[in-house]
């Protein structure tokens, strides 16, 4: 993959992939222009020197926030809330896929 | 009674002095919904009334975007992926709400996820403008903007990560604050972009706005990166007698509507008329906003969006519609090997720029003044005829998104086509106070030109 926007339709595939999104093929072309459209708008940002510049993550700053030991954790849900909007569960726990064989 | 157009301010009196019942409030509010709702398609779900507690706002009913968890009542974002789920816990927003005594209406239409600028996208169909059903509402928090427009609920929570509050309050006719990213809890909010979403109130009036900023403020142990700063009396600060230095960004004047850029020239001579100074500053081109807020949020986007896997709630991922897809596989892009420094490190070093752009203005003005957004409502379905049509309505609202500093949009005017006009003033990290001053004083010196009566005549 490059940076200057000539995306191919296996990078489109590969990012999907990479997403865990399906795209239909008839609409892989249709992403992979958006995509390109995309990436060549904000390359207007090496415009700027940022050489000097450090990354900013939280607008304020804040940093190290910690509950005090021993804090209640009132948000912490029972296993029937838990499990409430689940389409398949037994004997009280998530069904999944199974990965390994 | 006549309840018609009346403020939560104005509500709130006449439950106090037992003039009207909470009970007989909500079923206004409620009949109202059921006569227009299905024209406007504003209102995603219906909440029944409910006993509520006493507090500040006892009684007052208020409508949430659907993307605030609200416990036992389905909690959509206006996505199909999550068309059946019943959040089991309330998000801190909607909490503070219940404990300061409000009433919820419903849950209201969005663009799906929030990705959107028209509520175009939602999985539910758009909703309409009240102005004229034929336009869309602006977005995300379009359905917010327009109950409160056509008076189905008295106010409104929104919730912004680039203009989703203000943008939607312009094309309305109402006001829409953004507070500073951190004032306001976003735990329960349906995450969009994690360090850039602010829930915030969408009001008749500006001192509705600060009465429902002063319940939903402060910090919340469940949201690490909400603010510790002190929240201060903001219906005291917005009624001080102040005098202000507004900055007007030439960069924020290019590129406006013809009536667009009227109707802000004109609001600059009232500001000067009440006294304020008003001098021309200079700002980074927004365009390199539009750039960052791109790559940041697409990113946030991608990571938030990756935990929805149809196993503990919701549909699968097949569910999700194009925009979310695209925002995804972008994310995942900028995200991925070897992309990381060019795309995501790059944005944030330019965040960093912006936030020291704006604290350099913000030595020499109180308050930064521009449009929301470049033009009025345009009508259903006219975005696909911009390809960044989100990025191209909220232009001038991604600075201060990507910042974190608090805007607010208020009503200045109608245009030539009669749809109403915003005006927007940016202030400084936690001085929502000061933009409540100057919107107050706005508000008490014009009336917002009778705006919001004149748009919501058909709906008396």
């Amino acid at each position: 993959m490059s940076k200057t926007g000539d995306l191919t339709k296996k990078d489109v595939l590969h990012i999907a992939k990479l997403a865990n999104l399906q795209i239909q093929d008839a609409n892989i072309e249709m992403y992979r222009t958006q995509l390109e459209e995309t990436i060549n708008y904000v390359e207007n940002l090496d415009e700027l020197d940022t050489s000097n510049v450090e990354p900013t993550s939280h607008s304020t700053r804040l940093s190290n926030i910690y509950f005090e030991d021993g804090t209640k954790n009132s948000r912490q849900f029972t296993q029937k809330e838990a499990l409430q909007n689940a389409k398949s569960t037994k004997k009280s726990m998530f069904v999944v896929k199974r990965i390994m064989e | 009674m006549d309840i018609f157009g009346k403020s939560l301010t104005e509500l709130r009196d006449l439950i106090k002095s037992n003039k009207i019942s909470s009970k007989e409030l909500f079923s206004y509010f409620a009949k109202r919904a059921e006569k227009y709702n299905s024209d406007l398609n504003a209102y995603l779900t219906m909440i029944d009334f409910t006993d509520h507690s006493e507090g500040d706002l006892s009684g007052i009913p208020i409508a949430i975007k659907d993307n605030f968890c609200t416990q036992g009542v389905r909690t959509t974002a206006s996505a199909k992926v999550l068309d059946s789920f019943i959040p089991p816990y309330e998000s801190t927003v909607t909490r503070r709400l219940k404990e300061a005594g409000v009433l919820f209406t419903g849950k209201t239409n969005m663009d799906a996820w929030a990705h959107g600028s028209s509520t175009e996208t939602s999985d539910y169909g758009p909703t309409k403008n009240p102005w004229d059903t034929t336009r869309a509402p602006g977005g995300s928090s379009g359905g917010s903007a327009a109950v409160v427009s056509s008076f189905l609920a008295p106010a409104a929570i929104g919730s912004e990560t680039a203009g989703s509050i203000r943008q939607p309050a312009s094309w309305c006719g109402i006001v829409g604050l953004k507070p500073t990213y951190g004032r306001v809890s976003r735990y329960g909010v349906i995450a969009m972009g994690s360090s850039f979403d602010c829930p915030g109130p969408m009001t008749q009036t500006v001192e509705d706005a600060a009465m429902i900023l002063q319940v939903i403020a402060g910090k919340d142990p469940y949201d690490a990166t909400s603010a510790t700063e002190e929240v201060p009396d903001y219906r005291k600060q917005m009624t001080e007698k102040r005098t202000l230095t507004f900055g007007v960004p030439d960069e924020y004047m290019k590129g406006l509507d013809r009536d667009v850029e009227k109707k802000v020239e004109e609001s600059l001579k009232v500001l000067e008329k009440l006294g304020h100074k008003v001098k021309r500053v200079s700002l980074l081109d927004p365009k390199y906003s539009i750039s960052v807020y791109t790559i940041l949020q697409r990113a946030e986007v991608s990571s938030n969006l990756a935990r929805y896997d149809g196993i503990r709630y919701g549909n699968g991922r097949d569910a999700f519609g194009s925009e979310a897809k695209r925002r995804m596989m972008l994310g995942t892009y900028t995200l991925s090997h070897g992309y990381y420094d060019a795309f995501y490190k790059k944005a944030q070093k330019i965040k960093t720029l912006i936030i020291e752009d704006l604290k350099r203005v913000f030595d020499d003005v109180d308050l930064i003044v521009a449009a929301p957004t470049p033009m009025t409502a345009l009508k259903l379905g006219e975005f696909e005829k911009y390809p960044f049509f989100g990025e191209t309505m909220d232009v001038l609202n991604e600075a201060a998104a990507v910042a974190g500093t608090p805007a607010i949009s208020i009503p200045c005017g109608l245009d030539s086509k009669g749809l109403p006009v915003g005006l927007q003033f940016m202030g400084n990290y936690f001085d929502e106070g000061t933009i409540l001053n100057a919107a107050y004083q706005f508000e008490k010196e014009t009336n917002f030109f009778d705006v919001l009566a004149e748009g919501r005549k058909k709906y008396e």
